[in-house]
């Protein structure tokens, strides 16, 4: 076997593996899921006893 | 000079427009003062439907009465809630009815995420309000209100939030009895609480008094099934323990300048807080590492904030120049 013939082989071997793998890691660590997740942060901003003031007091 | 309603609604469109979800929410004693001559009335029911109309704008998701917003009578709030201000009340019920004038609570979905945020008054009303309810409306007693809106909430709220105008020791009061309440954002006294109070799983806030802070809660949503764990703790205590050791060196100081001052007592005292920190510094270190952490701030109302123009005009139109 030609050594063209032989690099060619494996190139059309690793394009087929490189998708199955990349799918396989997908199952197995599902990152994209858990990092979302863990990113959503809510804001809850709170105020009371504002007392009808409209203005800037001295502090 | 803190506070202002324009710089507040500026705060929040800042947080908003930083990309994550963000809410306000309001826990009572918005619209009146706490004395009102009657010479200034209408002037106080101007102020009063501005601040409503401003936070309708703001996209405020529930106001819960306190009260000192009944003092110009229910009549009033009515209006503003038909006009789409999102009032809440778990305890407050029409006399004749006995049924609550205001939705008792108010569920929104952050993320998948339900929260509820009810709302509760005191009782009994100051004298002043009372009258001015002129037999209209009672308030019921807030644990037994809150205990069956809570029944009612049962697998409709992954997070249940009181918005409270009950005050410090009432709110301690339902922490204690009440299960399954994970926050309390309270008022009435408008203290300033910049670290929050823990009652067993519930956590006690205040955001001080005329809109010269607000409080800011970080919520991570990921994880609401497990227990709430105070990200600040850690470093108020450590803040607390450089408190004492300045305070050592102070006294170490004083010694030196003078060598006949006795200062073993209080070397003795600064000694034994400091063990009683340390092991808490210890347990905060173990459980807010196994939690899930949340974050709470007292953020000035400061001039640092542009007044928003919307809010601003309105109160330009209104004449008003000053509180």
């Amino acid at each position: 076997m030609k050594r063209a013939d032989l690099l060619s082989g494996i190139k059309i071997m690793a394009k087929g593996t490189i998708p199955i793998v990349i799918l396989l890691l997908g199952i197995l660590f599902p990152l994209g899921y858990q990092g979302m997740a863990a990113s959503v942060t809510l804001t809850i901003v709170h105020t009371s006893s504002v007392n009808g003031y409209l203005f800037a007091c001295p502090s | 000079m803190l506070g202002g309603l324009a710089r507040r609604a500026t705060l929040l469109k800042n947080l908003q427009n930083q990309g994550g979800p963000c809410i306000a929410v309001d826990s009572g004693d918005l619209f009146f003062d706490i004395t009102i001559d009657q010479a200034d009335v209408k002037k106080a029911l101007t102020k009063a439907r501005l601040i409503a109309q401003a936070y309708k704008r703001m996209g405020i998701v529930a106001v819960n009465v306190g009260d000192r917003d009944l003092s110009q009578g229910v009549d009033f709030l009515k209006q503003e809630a038909a006009q789409g201000l999102p009032l809440i009340s778990a305890n407050l019920v029409d006399a004749a009815q006995r049924k609550p004038i205001f939705p008792p609570s108010v569920i929104r979905e952050v993320s998948g995420v339900r929260i509820a945020f009810v709302g509760l008054l005191r009782s009994p009303l100051p004298p002043a309000s009372e009258k001015s309810l002129e037999g209209k409306a009672v308030v019921e007693e807030p644990m037994e209100a809150v205990q069956k809106v809570m029944s009612g909430l049962k697998g409709k709220a992954d997070l249940i939030i009181l918005l409270s105008d009950l005050g410090w020791d009432q709110d301690i009061g339902i922490a204690k009895a009440v299960a399954g309440i994970q926050f309390i954002l309270g008022g009435h006294e408008g203290r300033a609480t910049t670290g929050p109070f823990q009652q067993g799983e519930t956590f006690i806030v205040q955001s001080y008094q005329k809109g010269m802070y607000a409080g800011l809660l970080a919520l991570p949503l990921e994880k609401t099934g497990s227990l709430f764990q105070d990200e600040g703790r850690i470093t108020r205590i450590q803040e607390a323990l450089n408190e004492l050791d300045r305070r050592r060196r102070d006294l170490q100081g004083a010694k030196e300048r003078n060598p006949h001052l006795d200062i073993r007592p209080a070397i003795k005292g600064i000694k034994q807080q400091k063990d009683k920190l340390q092991k808490e510094l210890k347990e905060a270190q173990k459980t807010v590492a196994q939690g899930n952490r949340f974050r709470w701030t007292l953020e000035p109302i400061s001039s640092s904030l542009v007044e928003d123009a919307e809010v601003r005009s309105l109160i330009e139109a209104t004449g008003i120049k000053k509180d």
